[in-house]
């Protein structure tokens, strides 16, 4: 039960720093999926269906506050957030370089679907935000993997502590 | 079956969940449909949460510029008197025009429902999926808000119209640059007609469509765009956006880019028109 109210309170903060970043510049959120960064950082932490399930809900969240087609997103999310848990059970991702060739790859994949999905529905192309929103996945990935390491840091110094 | 079942559970969960979506979304065909109850659900639960940082931001930035502003409203009132008394006349004389044209009554009665349709709101929030869309604004149906109306940015320029998912305290504007809205438009002389529509290949940008190559009619770079009320959705006679380029490259329309007036980015008030065109016309 509190790992979900965890998920549901992080989403709820994810969609507040979304809508920040939008009102702080435009391009911000294009550059910085923070729905996706949550999604994954669940999924590592609660594992596959936890993260495909969770990466449903982030979706739908966005998809309610976008005008199109609602699932869209949620889609996308949901494969990340399956993904990020099956591959983070079998390899270690805790370096550094490989944290940030595993987001990246997982948000070039989500970025891909979304891509795919939103061309065949609407039979048009994608808003691509002056070209911005091809650094969307390594930019995800940087903010992904310094988030992981911090983490990482803070669980070891309070691990030490007690 | 169920040892099956058991041995792919992982996979077995994340199918349902897909085929979940993928009929959410074959349920939306045709596109332009009403919003599921559950999306509209999402909707109102969340927005508040964006009603909360729009009102936060505005406090911060509120107590920054009042500091500041207070040595330069002296010169801005100064300037808003002679700007008020300008426009008293202006009013006066448009008044004796159309006096010329109807009864003192009639013109009471549209003066006063002009000036109670005029509904000022704030956005809130911006579309999460791609910011040229559409926007979350702080006034719903309990503000007398509906489906359709037209939407003005502070110095009356054409913004978009609200459209569906209008909960009691906020509501959607779709945007003049969301490349699935249609506005029909015309020239200073009152042509070329045309369709404009956002473009999504140029954030911020729309293109003018539906412009034959071998149209007669000249469309230079600056030329304003205004409505012509022919969609029976936007007012007439609003301004839109100017042309920034006429290029006659392709076979038969003329391919014809156009920056929109409103500014997605310096804008935070923002005015509903309560009324239709029947209403004023």
């Amino acid at each position: 039960m509190r790992r979900i109210v965890e998920a549901g309170l992080a989403a709820v903060l994810a969609f507040a720093l979304y809508s920040l970043l939008m009102r702080i510049s435009i391009t911000l959120p294009i550059l910085l999926n923070v729905f996706s960064l949550t999604v994954v950082y669940f999924a590592v932490r609660e594992g596959e269906i936890f993260g495909a399930v969770f990466g449903m809900a982030c979706g739908m969240i966005q998809d309610a506050f976008s005008l199109g087609v609602f699932g869209v997103a949620g889609i996308a999310k949901t494969l990340t957030g399956y993904l990020a848990g099956a591959v983070s059970r079998r390899i270690d991702i805790t370096p550094l370089s490989r944290n940030l060739v595993f987001h990246s790859l997982l948000f070039s994949m989500e970025l891909l679907v979304w891509m795919l999905l939103y061309g065949l529905i609407f039979r048009q192309p994608v808003s691509m935000g002056r070209g911005l929103i091809f650094f969307q996945p390594f930019m995800t990935a940087l903010a992904a993997s310094a988030l992981f390491k911090f983490l990482v840091r803070w669980n070891t110094r309070r691990m030490g502590r007690s | 079956m169920p040892s099956f079942l058991k041995r792919n559970q992982n996979l077995v969960v994340l199918t349902l969940l897909l085929l979940f979506q993928m009929i959410l979304i074959s349920l939306q065909v045709p596109l332009g449909v009403e919003e599921s109850a559950f999306e509209k659900g999402l909707f109102a639960v969340l927005a508040p949460v964006q009603h909360g940082i729009a009102s936060g931001i505005r406090g911060l930035r509120g107590f920054w510029t009042n500091y500041f502003d207070l040595r330069r409203v002296q010169d801005i009132n100064r300037r808003l008197e002679t700007e008020a008394l300008r426009l008293r006349q202006e009013n006066r004389l448009l008044k004796a025009a159309l006096d010329r044209f109807r009864s003192d009554e009639d013109l009471n009665r549209l003066f006063e429902e002009i000036g109670a349709a005029v509904i000022p709101c704030r956005i809130i929030g911006m579309d999460l999926g791609y910011p040229y869309k559409s926007l979350t604004i702080n006034k719903g149906s309990v503000d007398g808000v509906r489906r359709n109306m037209t939407v003005l940015s502070g110095d009356g320029n054409l913004v978009g119209r609200i459209i569906g998912t209008v909960t009691f305290r906020e509501s959607r504007v779709q945007l003049v640059t969301d490349n699935q809205s249609g506005i029909s438009v015309s020239g200073p002389e009152g042509s070329p007609l045309g369709i404009l529509s956002g473009f999504a290949e140029r954030d911020g940008f729309c293109r003018l469509n539906y412009i034959l190559t071998t149209s007669s009619d000249e469309l230079a770079p600056g030329d304003t765009l205004t409505t012509t009320g022919f969609d029976g959705i936007y007012l007439p006679g609003i301004r839109v956006g100017y042309v920034v380029s006429v290029s006659t490259d392709s076979d038969l329309f003329k391919d014809i880019l156009v920056k929109p007036y409103f500014d997605l980015t310096k804008t935070d008030r923002l005015a509903i028109i309560g009324m239709e065109t029947s209403d004023i016309f």
